[in-house]
């Protein structure tokens, strides 16, 4: 196996896979070490990417490189479950949304979908338990005895 | 004294655009032109500067191209 991290000259380089950690992963990373490291990119965009960190302060540069691919897997797994929970989020907001204005809701076929999901978003809230009847609204609890005030 | 130096910024990582808006927002530090379509970049320091002129430069590019949604 090819060493991936690369100490010479007072920085690290490290020899990124493509085909595992892609360019807006790699640039994410990058961004993040720009307080800390002199961060240049160079190589193959296709085969090998090369990440040259120069840290600002005096550092443990293999450190360096290992927190840099630390941060590689942190986006590479962030990105994963964006795309996992990507669906659920626009139903969220899709959620929120209509709560304002039930207008934006399409008129096409997702309609069916959104009816499912938000019917059973109430069937939920109608199951909730509340054994101590904290749950009554207050109109329906103080209501009455302020009209008899009257 | 000026100091002359050279950086080359790999044109597959990085935007033209950013590039030019970093040559402007160091306009009062260097002179910095771009020599040609490889990205190779000349740096004509104008003061001496207490951080490295090329690596903030290329610091300063990345910045923006994050900044501005270009990656």
């Amino acid at each position: 196996m090819d060493k991936k991290l690369e100490v010479r000259d007072g920085s690290v380089v490290l020899k990124v896979n493509p085909e595992f950690y892609p360019l807006d992963i790699i640039y994410s990373a990058a961004y993040v070490f720009l307080d800390k490291a002199y961060v240049l990119l160079d190589g193959d965009l296709k085969k090998e990417i090369l990440v040259k960190l120069q840290p600002k302060q005096k550092q443990d540069l293999e450190k360096l490189g290992g927190e840099f691919l630390n941060e590689l897997i942190n986006y590479a797994d962030y990105k994963h479950r964006a795309a996992q929970t990507k669906t659920i989020r626009e139903y969220l907001l899709q959620r929120a949304l209509f709560t304002n204005d039930p207008s934006i809701i399409p008129d096409d076929d997702e309609e069916v979908d959104y009816n499912e999901i938000l019917n059973e978003l109430e069937e939920d809230d109608e199951e909730l338990d509340d054994p101590e009847g904290i749950a009554v609204p207050w109109e329906e609890k103080y209501g009455q005895k302020d009209e008899k005030k009257d | 004294m000026k100091k002359k130096i050279k950086l080359v910024l790999n044109k597959n990582f990085y935007d033209k655009k950013a590039i030019s808006q970093a040559i402007k927002d160091f306009e009062h530090i260097a002179k910095i032109t771009i020599l040609d379509d490889e990205f190779g970049i000349e740096l004509l320091q104008k003061e001496p500067l207490e951080e490295p002129l090329k690596e903030e430069f290329s610091n300063y590019v990345l910045g923006l191209m994050k900044n501005e949604n270009i990656i």
